[in-house]
């Protein structure tokens, strides 16, 4: 079961400014002349087909990227001097899921920036780690090997090391790509109690009826912000259809508006 | 049994036999769990036209080859990280080239003495008490790095999209792990042989993973796995008279084989006590 939207919308506290950012990848301009302002509290939904620049702007923020224009705030503090507490979940497809590694092992690495010279991990990671993992409802399976998990389990290991260091913002690269229904409305339901905690969210996704539209903010992208604001407002023939690059249609279903591709005519005696 | 060692030689050969065997085991499990089985083999015939560019301008073999292999291996990851190439490809380009460049110098330069056949499939019969030394001490540095950067290696060979994030110099990692990887390599030459090191990197290794899903346990397994295929493999050579690094190589696949029966007929048995549902 999804949360209804209670998220705090407070615009006097911008948490991240992207100020006319310009990002590139060998080289190759990814995202170009980006304004954004993330308020505390904000969950935002991502939008853009593949290549638009939506990883591109997450690894931004984390300061993985060459910013060759313009500036990233985090904090009123500039990205470049200092690192911000992010917790950052990648998507599942680029985890080595078969790699010999246990459940305890995998959430523990959240945290091997502190304690840089001890060789192994503390008994503080250790502990941080099963508090987490208590809280995610998988310190049960934490001695296991992590291909022996459920789909929404191994979603579950991710999150936990993102966010064993507690940190105020969360992003996510496509986190309900490739699972079930009832494993996304787990991963939804979790996301929207830490948002409940405070926790910023900017949550790069595919789904735009199932996970998109139940979020207060979307931000549509490709290259530049092609739109900013709430679903009902972005959710247009003509905004997605920029976004995408491809014919796309809008319904309304019960007042929520349903976004469905042009149907494609391969035969014309279909009726 | 104990009849060898009456002979110094054999007991100097048994101790950098078995060490070799477990160094190679040990640096196995990073090389295989990041999917480069072929850097063994490749490195090997890198570090061979090293070694002779070391002989030609006279410098100390130990010294030239390790210089020479740790370029090649960091030439082999920076192509592949940085430029459009698979590690498989870069592998392929940069360590045959290398290998023809010490050919052709052979080839050019007729007064070499030293046995190409040892060169290629190895002579620990004939290993000196300075080579001993040196893989003592490269088993002892590479221990010690592995030992200091154990969660740093873990999280870069298991994760390495990400790692960087979260604090860990990749680049860095990288750099160090070519380090080791290349020093293992050059000790290794001596007694395995240009030809079979790669087995010796890649089987021990294998066999752990297929006994084990825990990273720890996998390191135990190949290490140990390695020193025992170090060991026996010597044995064998002195018995049967054959050269060191095919037998070490042979008793290997041996093992892999018997391994790969027995987690054979675990998974069937598994699968019958579990049926899928």
């Amino acid at each position: 079961m999804l949360h209804e939207t209670p998220h705090k919308y407070s615009q006097d506290e911008p948490i991240l400014k992207f100020i006319d950012v310009t990002s590139t990848i060998s080289g190759n301009i990814v995202l170009e002349n980006i304004d954004l302002l993330i308020n505390r509290g904000d969950f935002i939904a991502l939008l853009g087909p593949s290549g638009s620049g939506k990883t591109t702007l997450l690894r931004t923020i984390m300061g993985l990227t060459n910013v060759s224009n313009g500036e990233v705030v985090m904090n009123g503090k500039s990205a470049d001097v200092q690192r911000p507490n992010v917790g950052y979940m990648p998507q599942m497809s680029s985890i080595n899921w078969n790699f010999p590694i246990s459940v305890e092992q995998v959430v523990l690495m959240g945290t091997i920036s502190k304690n840089k010279l001890y060789p192994w991990f503390s008994k503080t990671a250790k502990d941080a780690a099963f508090e987490i993992m208590e809280k995610m409802g998988i310190v049960d399976v934490r001695s296991r090997h992590v291909n022996e998990l459920s789909g929404g389990q191994k979603q579950r290991v991710l999150l936990s090391r993102s966010l064993i260091n507690n940190p105020h913002l969360l992003l996510l690269d496509e986190p309900t790509t490739g699972i079930d229904i009832k494993t996304r409305d787990e991963v939804m339901h979790i996301l929207h109690e830490l948002n409940h905690r405070d926790v910023t969210i900017i949550m790069a996704t595919h789904e735009i009826n199932a996970v998109a539209a139940h979020l207060p903010r979307v931000v549509c992208l490709n290259r530049n912000i092609i739109a900013d604001g709430a679903p009902k407002d972005i959710f247009t023939v003509d905004i997605l259809t920029e976004t995408y690059g491809a014919p796309i249609h809008v319904t309304r279903y019960k007042g929520l508006p349903i976004v469905a591709e042009s149907p494609h005519v391969f035969n014309n005696n279909i009726k | 049994m104990f009849l060898p060692f009456e002979y110094e030689f054999f007991v100097r050969a048994i101790i950098a036999g078995t060490l070799v065997g477990g160094l190679c085991g040990l640096i196995g499990v990073y090389v295989v769990l990041r999917r480069m089985a072929y850097i063994g083999h490749g490195l090997a015939h890198s570090i061979f036209g090293g070694a002779v560019v070391s002989y030609i301008i006279s410098i100390n073999f130990f010294i030239g080859a390790s210089i020479w292999g740790f370029l090649s291996a960091m030439l082999i990851t920076f192509t592949s990280r940085k430029k459009n190439i698979s590690t498989d490809s870069s592998i392929g380009i940069i360590t045959t080239a290398s290998f023809a460049l010490g050919v052709a110098l052979i080839s050019r330069f007729k007064g070499f003495t030293r046995s190409f056949d040892a060169a290629l499939f190895g002579n620990i019969l004939g290993i000196n008490e300075l080579e001993l030394y040196s893989v003592v001490f490269v088993v002892s540095l590479v221990s010690i790095i592995v030992v200091v950067a154990y969660k740093y290696l873990l999280f870069t060979t298991f994760d390495p999209e990400n790692s960087e994030y979260y604090g860990v110099h990749t680049g860095l990692l990288d750099a160090i792990f070519s380090l080791i990887l290349a020093a293992t390599v050059v000790v290794s030459l001596q007694i395995l042989g240009v030809t079979m090191i790669a087995a010796t990197i890649v089987i021990p290794p294998v066999i752990a993973r297929m006994l084990t899903n825990d990273f720890n346990k996998m390191m135990v397994i190949s290490v140990s796995t390695g020193a025992f295929c170090g060991l026996t493999g010597l044995y064998i050579s002195f018995y049967l008279d054959i050269s060191s690094g095919p037998a070490v190589v042979l008793f290997s696949s041996f093992l892999f084989i018997l391994s790969l029966i027995y987690s054979t007929i675990r998974e069937r048995l598994l699968f019958k006590s579990e049926p899928h549902l």
